[in-house]
């Protein structure tokens, strides 16, 4: 694998992977921001305005045919949150052109409509505002988007929980804005609010691909002016409740859910990583063998770290009459790691299971993709080996160190309709 | 016992090969050497799933009856060995391990980048060991109910298994893969022995691996741990099923957004070379007639009738079952069932954009090829062409070789509006 970072001007950064093994070209654009929370649902309609229709595809019938004859290309999109910044992520892949039936240069094709879709918008241009009728769709599209996210109750959940978690945070905000922040949206406004990111954004351009494309740093460079980009900080750690606050809400549903957040001031972050795998991250750690296997109180019951929050959260989906158990449970079981009173076996095979993870970043372009953005965020250029190195460093008392740490500062349930008077 | 019997297979799409081993103990071992990957994987899988519900080996007079959801109950139980669990031996080597239960097949799998071979030594053994008590059963059965609650509290799911149920009238299909609560409580330690003994048999199983391996060390771990076992001649029965659908429509309640609908055509069932051909002709003609390029879907969009998440949903086949159809979400579903079924009739009256067509078996290309980018996926592939009882790489040449013609007249002999199955969940306040 080849890889090679090039600024192509103040805020833009063109990164360049290449991997023959590779059957495929990916080319992403992200664009990251500092959170402005009133601006979450005007910002969360521009991906899809962006990339489902453009000036020179004007609707989706014509984007999508264009799509199709590039052997199925796709284009995507997300919105996230890294610790308290914005980050919007444009996508293009398309098949390698060694593979095009008909020599055709796929690569070049798949960068321009990215680029085309970026900046040449379709718009109505006398108003200075997207397409009335893109925008309408769009509109109602992430209208049924934020309806839909009842859908899958895990998540809504823990969707639920981060108000309280993050609570006056911009983490606590919903990322897509509310019901009626999206039905008061002016194509107008919204259209501001593109032209101020994509002046605003730093941006970073990831290519993955199985050739060198020496071609795309010039046409990205002369896509995007050079700018100051805003300072972007990932590292926002979230203060810990003086006292832990359990919320509940109810609904007609068969499983409870169960979302634990548990906080520290400070974290070293492999450690707080290598802490959570051995905690709740495998299925040879303690929630897993414990809360599940012995104690056949759930399907799942599993932790993560929300990436610069210096919190962990766990998730379960239990029966009604087990929540107590099963937060009592989890508790015990984090008291046990605090204490120390596990088997070293658990760090070592927690470490061999992380290490085996990270090595497999580079058989596919996302990951290559992934890898190189975490660096990013890092602001270091630790490859894969040397961050296997700062996880075989850390020992025992570095994971009860850890462990000791995190505080209990939210308990969320998800219980059923009903069952809460019985 | 013979030699094992082999032969190299290749793709000339790809550009890939793969190694076809018939092992003489009865397994089918299919292996694809990748070596500029880091990772390798590996599926050890057989051929029973949760329609499998009544069998009987050669020499057994009467068929055996089994609780829904043994197959998956199964699969659970099969991680845990007397002294030791699988999760245990695996964090040994570092692997990531799972499983899986579906409709005709269970599969144990794992992904690594390092310790390949013990990592095959454990699943090589941890399958063809089974040990079930009746306490590990009753433990696994409070972990299993929560499974099954969480799929009942999944809308998607709740949607396709309700039109299953409309669309067969007997098939085992129309049972979920993890059974019920209730189904559960019947199974036992001697009823999973004698699931294991009929259905884990070498010669019903496929060893798939793919990654930066050498075959000739998995084929030495497989003469070493590979226990050889005799063809049993099992014998299968499934209810005979009628070629209508049993209801036309299932609506439905739960806590959810936008409706949820699927619009399901039941086919004849089709099995092999016939199956995979017959796939890709619906595929391709479904496509072809509603994908976001068509005039229907920008119509319904605009009007609001659909959102982005309408298509066609790739076909739903095994044995004694095919299935195909559009879904998405609506607040109007029987109004896009009439616009759908008045496509499709216009369709067979007068032909489809052959324009289309072409670009969007342009576009399955792609897909096939995208396919081939990672180990798991090519992995994946071999053991699923060994499960329709094809040969790797044959879904590539049938495809290049499909003409629109032939696309039509599947259309008009297979697709059948008055064969099908509406299936909605809403929430309990929406009027549909």
């Amino acid at each position: 694998m080849k890889e090679y970072t090039q600024s192509l001007g103040e805020g833009i950064e063109f990164v360049s992977i290449v991997e023959p093994k590779f059957k495929t070209t990916n080319i992403s654009a992200v664009l990251l921001l500092p959170c402005q929370p009133e601006k979450f649902a005007e910002w969360a309609l521009i991906p899809n305005l962006l990339l489902n229709s453009c000036e020179k595809y004007p609707t989706i019938a014509q984007m999508s045919e264009k799509l199709q004859e590039l052997y199925g290309a796709y284009l995507d999109n997300s919105i996230s949150l890294i610790a308290d910044t914005w980050q919007m992520r444009l996508l293009v892949n398309v098949i390698g052109d060694d593979y095009a039936l008909e020599g055709e240069k796929l690569r070049q094709e798949a960068a321009s409509l990215l680029l085309e879709c970026i900046l040449h918008p379709n718009l109505e241009h006398e108003k200075n505002a997207f397409a009335e009728s893109a925008f309408r769709t769009e509109q109602q599209e992430l209208l049924d988007v934020i309806q839909n996210e009842i859908n899958n109750k895990r998540s809504y959940a823990v969707k639920q929980a981060r108000k309280t978690i993050f609570q006056n945070e911009p983490n606590a905000c919903p990322l897509y804005g509310t019901t009626e922040e999206v039905m008061a949206l002016k194509s107008e406004n919204v259209y501001q609010a593109y032209q101020e990111i994509l002046k605003r954004a730093q941006i970073l351009i990831y290519y993955v691909g199985s050739e060198e494309a020496p071609e795309l740093p010039e046409l990205f460079r002369n896509a995007f002016a050079e700018r100051k980009a805003p300072e972007i900080s990932v590292q926002n750690p979230s203060p810990c409740k003086a006292e832990p606050v359990t919320v509940s809400d109810s609904m007609n549903i068969g499983q409870c859910q169960l979302i634990m957040a548990f906080k520290a001031d400070q974290v070293q972050q492999e450690a707080a990583r290598m802490c959570s795998l051995m905690f709740g991250g495998a299925p040879f750690s303690l929630l897993f063998s414990n809360v599940r296997e012995k104690m056949s109180l759930c399907y799942y019951c599993s932790s993560n770290i929300v990436y610069g929050k210096n919190t962990m959260i766990v998730t379960s989906g239990v029966a009604q009459e087990n929540l107590e158990k099963a937060r009592d449970e989890i508790l015990n079981q984090l008291e046990i790691m605090q204490k120390g009173q596990f088997e070293d076996s658990l760090l070592t095979d927690a470490r061999r299971y992380l290490i085996n993870a990270l090595r497999l970043t580079g058989d596919t372009p996302s990951s290559c993709a992934s890898e190189a953005f975490e660096r990013f965020l890092r602001s270091d250029h630790a490859g894969v080996e040397e961050r296997i190195r700062l996880y075989e460093n850390l020992t025992k008392q570095d994971i009860i160190d850890t462990a000791k740490s995190f505080k209990l500062d939210t308990v969320y349930m998800l219980t059923q309709k009903g069952a809460e008077q019985a | 016992m013979s030699e094992r019997i082999q032969e190299i297979i290749a793709d000339p799409q790809g550009g890939q090969s793969c190694l076809h081993v018939k092992h003489q103990t009865g397994l089918d071992i299919y292996i694809m050497e990748m070596l500029d990957f880091h990772s390798a994987y590996a599926l050890f899988g057989t051929k029973y799933g949760s329609v499998n519900t009544m069998f009987r080996l050669d020499g057994e007079q009467d068929f055996a009856q089994v609780p829904e959801g043994i197959a998956h109950f199964l699969e659970h139980k099969l991680f845990e060995n007397e002294d030791t669990g699988a999760f245990e031996q695996y964090a040994k080597t570092g692997a990531i391990a799972n499983a899986y239960t579906s409709f005709d097949r269970t599969a144990y799998l794992f992904m690594c980048s390092e310790n390949f071979n013990p990592s095959l030594e454990i699943l090589l053994n941890f399958v063809q060991h089974p040990y079930f008590t009746q306490e590990t059963v009753d433990k696994e059965q409070g972990i299993i109910a929560q499974e099954i609650r969480m799929n009942e509290d999944e809308p998607g799911w709740k949607l396709f298994f309700n039109s299953l149920k409309c669309m067969y009238q007997k098939h085992p299909v129309r049972i979920g893969i993890a059974g019920t609560v209730e189904s559960i409580q019947e199974i036992n330690a001697d009823l999973l022995y004698r699931c294991y003994h009929t259905f884990y048999n070498l010669h019903n199983m496929v060893l798939s691996v793919a990654g930066n391996i050498k075959a000739e060390e998995v084929l030495e771990i497989c003469d070493r741990l590979l226990i050889p076992s005799e063809d049993h001649k099992l014998e299968q029965v499934f209810p005979e099923e009628p070629y209508e659908v049993y209801q036309h429509e299932v609506i439905d309640t739960a806590p959810v957004g936008v409706p949820l609908f699927s619009l399901d055509f039941k086919l004849k069932p089709k099995s092999g070379a016939e199956l995979l051909k017959s796939e890709l002709l619906a595929e391709l003609a479904f496509d072809t007639l509603f994908s976001a390029s068509t005039e229907i879907y920008q119509t319904m969009l605009e009007e609001n009738l659909i959102n982005f998440g309408f298509g066609a949903d790739s076909p739903f086949t095994g044995n004694g079952f095919f299935t195909v159809g559009v879904g998405g979400e609506s607040r109007n579903p029987r109004e896009v069932r009439r616009r759908v079924f008045e496509v499709i009739e216009n369709a067979k009256k007068n032909g489809f954009d052959q324009q289309a067509f072409e670009r969007l078996r342009k576009a399955k290309y792609g897909s096939m090829i995208r396919s081939l980018n990672s180990v798991e996926s090519n992995a994946s592939m071999m053991l699923d062409c060994y499960m329709c009882g094809i040969r790797p790489f044959a879904p590539a040449s049938v495809l290049a070789g499909i003409t629109y013609q032939e696309a039509l007249q599947f259309l008009r002999d297979e697709i059948n509006t008055e064969n099908t199955v509406l299936s909605v969940v809403h929430a309990p306040e929406d009027e549909i």
